[in-house]
């Protein structure tokens, strides 16, 4: 292990470490105001939830760009199938952890599954086809990932020892045999079943929102965007991975894991383009004149009041401009570029979840008058903390997976 | 005792309470119980919010609060009113020293509208919030999660995560007072009977008459909740 690999991993764990003091400070001192509604300052759904639908929506979209290698047949994108499919794990694993501890009684969190349920609810078939989401990816994943595990086994050290367990080799020689082929029909199939639930689960989320009387979240159309956007992300995310893997092992992007780029990048540039007119739309006719004042008052937030400069900075302006001027011009040929442009489109997605999310809220509907929301620094930590883990935790599982086994042909 | 007579008492005895409990449940199902709050008797001195933070545990100092009174201070104005808002959800009184900005001011106490068709119960995705049969909206302490899926639905802004409980709090119009016969802690507090509280399917009963004789309004009524708390003179600028 290198110096500067260790100096990474020992700058995540602190990170991870100031997040769960932020968390545990949450929990403690209710110093977040958590007010009723309408009548005080403060909203109910903060920066840890806006999070959360930042992971979800990373997770769908990688698990759907995947698929698009693994299962539906694009031959250009299997070369990153491997780190689309890890890097959705992680994000749906970190995902959930910051839902759970954003929930005041986690340890009553099974309520949703099992016992005490409301089919009614948009959040119980959310929580619902999540779950079933997180256990079909593991059962895809091990099947995609099962012959590069058996040859891992035979290495020595804690490389092997994991290709041992996780393979199931160490269970006795039935399991040591493997048909390359017949996995990988199981792991196209399974994978279908879980890109179809990641879908659902996904347009379910929007869904939660859409069905609220808040005039910012109300309307049919907001699962279709929360899919579009999900695209968007995956793209993004799998492009960023897929040269940071590539720039750590020193090796040049060529061959096919370039063609591999050349296809995301007609992906991004395309659903970028489509998740542009969604907001476009969305804007402009949630602040048309005859949609009602209320509307019009929640539009205000994001075009002149206080989340304007998130908006048309980071959503508008980082999050779609820079990434499509990029991606259209004869830079995108440029692997570095493409980073760029992709990490561009992280950064604004990250903060369209937070628009999204808080900005909804903000809204009085009394006078139209805006609430001042503001982050607190507890908060800031906690996120700080969940995004290191997700870094930490991909990074520790790419060292020990198989991720860089070259296919037999 | 004949054996006849005996068996017969088998069969009579069981109906007769079946009859008697069905007879309690009819009567008790058509209880439907509503909140009348007239606007123009409230003069915002607080006591309602002191009495339902004492009897129902709810922090004083906290800006939290079961039940609430908004003062409005209103200047007509066209296309807009102008409007100034202060809200009192503490123990302490903001009314008595505010500055009011216009001349037209008023009180508006507020709770939970206990909708009949309540979008908390709706979308809680663990079943913690239910319609008892007299229509009261109540919360399930030991199942909620506190997701705040209902703070967020909740389009009066009744509801909120008690911070010591963890769980989601908001106005049971005092059902743990009502069921004995007694009257609300906000209600019995109201000096001026601003408060009214009681069975609206008794013709009899005093809501029964406000609601008869005056021309009431709920709030938010496009949302489509048909809530059981009435107003009688309420301002049009009261548009939450």
């Amino acid at each position: 292990m290198k110096r500067s690999e260790v100096a990474f991993a020992a700058l995540l764990l602190i990170l991870v470490a100031i997040g769960a003091a932020g968390i545990y400070q949450i929990h403690e001192k209710p110093i977040i105001p958590i007010e009723p509604y309408e009548s005080a300052i403060g909203i109910p759904w903060r920066l840890l939830v806006a999070l959360y639908v930042f992971f979800v929506v990373s997770t769908t979209g990688l698990c759907i760009v995947a698929s698009l290698g693994e299962v539906f047949g694009v031959k250009q994108l299997e070369p990153i199938v491997k780190e689309g499919l890890l890097l959705a794990l992680v994000t749906i694993v970190v995902g959930l952890m910051t839902i759970g501890l954003e929930i005041e009684r986690i340890d009553r969190g099974y309520y949703a599954l099992i016992g005490h349920t409301n089919p009614g609810s948009m959040m119980f078939w959310m929580i619902m086809f999540y779950v079933l989401y997180v256990i079909f990816l593991i059962v895809e994943m091990w099947f995609y990932f099962r012959d590069d595990l058996l040859r891992q086994a035979e290495e020595r050290g804690l490389r092997g020892l994991v290709g041992r367990i996780l393979s199931l080799s160490f269970l006795g020689e039935t399991f040591r045999k493997s048909d390359r082929g017949l996995n990988l029909e199981f792991a196209k199939a399974i994978g279908f079943i879980t890109v179809v639930t990641a879908i659902i689960a996904h347009s379910n989320l929007g869904a939660l929102f859409a069905v609220n009387y808040l005039p910012f979240w109300h309307g049919a159309l907001l699962p279709v965007y929360f899919i579009v956007s999900a695209i968007v992300s995956g793209a993004a995310l799998t492009m960023m991975a897929a040269i940071l893997a590539d720039w750590i092992r020193g090796r040049k992007i060529a061959g096919e894991r370039y063609e591999a780029l050349q296809t995301l990048r007609f992906i991004l540039g395309f659903s970028l383009i489509v998740a542009a007119f969604f907001t476009a739309w969305k804007i402009v006719i949630k602040a048309y004149p005859t949609s009602g004042w209320f509307a019009n008052e929640a539009t205000a937030v994001f075009l002149s009041g206080e989340y304007s400069f998130s908006f048309w900075f980071f959503e508008v302006l980082v999050g779609t401009l820079v990434p499509l001027v990029i991606l259209a011009s004869p830079a995108g040929r440029n692997v570095d570029a493409l980073f760029v442009a992709a990490f561009a489109t992280v950064v604004g997605i990250f903060f369209l979840r937070i628009d999204l999310v808080m900005g909804g809220q903000v809204l009085k509907l009394i006078s139209g008058v805006a609430a001042g929301v503001s982050i607190h620094p507890f908060e800031v930590m906690a996120t700080a903390g969940f995004l290191s883990l997700a870094i930490l935790l991909y990074y520790v599982l790419y060292k020990l997976l198989p991720m860089e086994v070259e296919h037999a042909a | 005792m004949l054996r006849r007579d005996f068996l017969k008492s088998l069969v009579i005895i069981p109906g007769v309470s079946l009859l008697a409990t069905l007879r309690a449940d009819s009567s008790a199902d058509s209880s439907s119980y509503v909140m009348v709050i007239d606007i123009e008797k409230c003069i915002g001195c607080g006591k309602c919010v002191v009495a339902c933070k004492t009897e129902n545990d709810v922090p004083a100092m906290l800006p939290i609060s079961r039940t609430w009174i908004e003062g409005y201070s209103v200047k007509p104005e066209v296309p807009r009113m102008k409007i100034q808002k202060i809200v009192m959800n503490t123990v302490e009184n903001p009314f008595l020293n505010a500055e009011w900005k216009y001349e037209n001011v008023f009180f508006v106490p507020k709770l939970c509208n206990h909708c009949s068709v309540a979008p908390c119960v709706q979308v809680c995705p663990v079943y913690a919030r239910f319609h008892t049969k007299e229509g009261v909206v109540l919360v399930d302490k030991d199942t909620c999660i506190g997701c705040k899926y209902c703070v967020t639905a909740c389009p009066y802004g009744a509801t909120y995560i008690h911070p010591e409980q963890k769980v989601t709090d908001k106005c049971t119009f005092c059902y743990h007072r009502i069921k004995r016969g007694l009257k609300p802690a906000c209600v019995l507090a109201c000096p001026t009977n601003a408060r009214v509280f009681g069975d609206v399917s008794d013709e009899n009963s005093e809501v029964y008459r406000l609601l008869k004789e005056n021309r009431v309004a709920v709030l938010k009524p496009e949302e489509g909740t048909f809530p059981r708390v009435f107003y009688i003179n309420l301002d049009t600028s009261v548009v939450e």
